[in-house]
């Protein structure tokens, strides 16, 4: 008897890789789809790449000043130039890539655990609590993010922890609004209906019935949520306001300006690599929700 | 229901969102480091005594709830404290850079609305055709680019290799000090607003091109425009006089959020350029810890978003009946 139940259920668990596997490959062609698409794909991938193995592609330390090596300019030696103290700008851009993905990933992370937790309560138990969530995120679209944000951190200190919470708790309503809705629709459905008359908690229909509907979309949404924090996070650097220990591309950002007419490429790499890491986020997330979104792929126009 | 029962209606709903504003604000007073004094008197010494009277004379002495209503009170007749640093209440402070802002952002919007519009328009009409793949490049490229690079690139580009732009401020030095506003001197301003409304307006350009094509691409789905066609109507007139006056409204809720946040959008594009607006009030603010310029400006542009939305509701019951019942 054990003996059966156990094959069974490897063959379930089979049956469910194979089918994770299939969903994947597709997900994957429909990623590789369109120059855009391909490039932001290659290019995440590139910068995930850069963020984890930092230490082994670097060629020079980022932090190494070099008095005798200011302000070169793009050349075999120094890929990138060098700027005001001689340090390398390739080296400190491949290590600015580790401070936007920590941010970027914690951050998000964050607003999904606080977004889907909100958009649960308010979607499944409705009411007062749908209500109060409901009108909160209402008042906090009347204040725009980055200066909600802003005011925080100059409260509060821009420690790289502080950005991470702050950015967290402020960019989770659209994630809450989203699972809200899937919620709302699959809680009306006959089947939760069903399930509930055979004798199923509550728990059981959420994490069983509900949760699994929102994993697509959220993802999707998760991952514009890692640009704009990328981006917030470079704003609050670049005005200094971010962690003065980390080397951010904001950071980079703002010191080039001082020598914007003596060395353009202090500016141009870091925020090049910034624009390109966002842009590549942005083409990721639409097209992923596009696709866990099926009826915004193919539209008929009457024109 | 009537046009005037649903205006009274509309305002009444934004009236809890101004009061949960002003509480967060409360509460972001009240749980910043340092006492509430320091926000009055500023790093100036003063003697105990004089502290111990001025916190009775504020009602700090109070319990939390009465100085929940006090505070309320003060900001709903727009006294917002003192500035540290410019020792000047602080909605001086704010009018005073008020003007700038405006400029910068209703010549921003006003440019990249229309041809944000426009494309969207061409973009959804060839839906999937190459002209829409290519609006669709360019208003991701548009959402994404950081506006302080953007500015960057802008400085070195147009200012330092083609010398063709001033790249800081808003006014030449010659005109400085001026008593009144010349032909010359206005000339001399939209000179320096190139820049900065470039770099601004492309940014926004994206949203409007996005949600102009996506509106109007499930529009143009419905089955009175197949019925329209039926009729024998023109494209263009369905396009236009059909399927973009039904979105309209949409697009006017847009650019009302977009009115709404600007007094507060612009921060680094206003620092890159030196844009002596809000947004760069915001910016030293920071800098300088001048805690109550920074929380005044926080009550100032919720509230202003959430006017400008009443507002652009308002118009939208007028134009759209759809929308009163």
């Amino acid at each position: 008897m054990k003996m059966i139940f156990s094959t069974r259920s490897n063959a379930r668990m089979k049956n469910a890789f194979n089918s994770l596997s299939r969903e994947s490959k597709n997900l994957l062609k429909y990623l590789s789809r369109g120059p855009l698409t391909f490039f932001s794909l290659t290019f995440s991938i590139m910068i995930v790449f850069m963020a984890l193995f930092a230490q082994f592609i670097t060629p020079y330390d980022p932090y190494k000043i070099n008095p005798y090596a200011t302000f070169r300019p793009p050349a075999a030696e120094y890929p990138f130039g060098t700027d005001d103290l001689g340090r390398d700008v390739l080296s400190q851009v491949i290590y600015g890539a580790r401070t936007s993905m920590i941010i970027g990933a914690s951050a998000a992370l964050l607003s999904i655990l606080i977004g889907t937790l909100l958009g649960l309560v308010a979607g499944f138990f409705g009411g007062r609590a749908d209500l109060a969530i409901s009108m909160f995120i209402d008042a906090k679209l009347s204040i725009p993010t980055f200066f909600l944000i802003l005011v925080i951190i100059a409260i509060f200190g821009g420690s790289i922890i502080n950005m991470i919470i702050v950015i967290g708790i402020t960019i989770w309503p659209p994630i809450a609004r989203v699972v809200r809705a899937i919620t709302q629709s699959i809680k009306a459905m006959d089947f939760v209906e069903a399930a509930r008359a055979l004798g199923a908690s509550t728990v059981w229909i959420i994490f069983r019935h509900i949760l699994p509907q929102t994993v697509g979309i959220v993802l999707s949404l998760g991952i514009l949520q890692m640009g704009s924090a990328i981006v917030i996070e470079a704003g609050l650097s670049f005005l200094g306001l971010g962690d003065p220990t980390l080397i951010s591309w904001g950071k980079m950002l703002s010191i080039a300006q001082t020598y914007i007419s003596r060395a353009w490429w202090m500016g141009f790499f870091p925020g090049l690599f910034l624009f390109l890491t966002i842009l590549s986020f942005n083409v990721l997330g639409d097209k992923l929700y596009e696709y866990f979104n099926p009826k915004l792929r193919e539209r008929v126009i009457y024109i | 229901m009537g046009l005037a029962r649903y205006f009274v209606k509309r305002i009444l709903f934004s009236v809890p969102l101004i009061f949960i504003i002003i509480t967060i604000n409360f509460i972001l007073v009240h749980i910043a480091p340092g006492d509430p004094l320091s926000y009055i008197v500023g790093t100036e010494y003063v003697s105990p005594e004089y502290l111990q009277k001025l916190r009775r004379e504020y009602g700090l002495d109070r319990p939390l709830w009465e100085r929940y209503l006090i505070y309320t009170s003060r900001v709903l007749q727009l006294d917002l404290g003192i500035s540290y640093r410019f020792r000047e209440p602080v909605i001086n402070v704010i009018l005073e850079r008020l003007p700038a802002t405006l400029l910068l952002m209703l010549v921003s919007i006003g440019w990249s609305s229309a041809i944000g519009i426009l494309i969207g328009v061409k973009a959804a009409k060839n839906y999937g055709r190459s002209f829409d793949k290519f609006a669709s490049i360019l208003a991701s490229i548009s959402v994404s680019v950081p506006t302080f690079w953007l500015g960057i690139i802008m400085i070195i580009f147009f200012g330092v290799m083609l010398r063709l732009t001033p790249t800081q401020g808003m006014l030449s030095p010659s005109f400085m000090g001026a008593k009144q506003l010349t032909f010359e001197m206005m000339l001399d301003i939209l000179w320096h607003l190139i820049l900065p409304t470039l770099t601004l307006g492309i940014v926004y350009l994206g949203t409007y091109i996005r949600s102009v094509r996506s509106l109007l691409v499930d529009e143009l789905g419905k089955e009175y425009i197949l019925f329209a066609h039926a009729k024998g109507l023109g494209s263009s007139y369905i396009l236009w006089r059909y399927a973009f006056r039904a979105v309209s409204p949409s697009i006017n809720a847009l650019i009302g959020l977009n009115l709404g946040t600007m007094l507060a959008g612009a921060t680094l594009t206003e620092t890159v350029f030196a844009w002596p607006g809000m947004g760069r009030l915001i910016y030293e603010s920071a800098i300088a810890r001048d805690y109550p310029v920074i929380l005044g400006i926080f009550i100032f542009v919720a509230i202003s978003v959430i006017l400008a939305n009443l507002i652009i509701d308002m118009i939208n019951a007028l134009l759209d009946p759809r929308v009163r019942y």
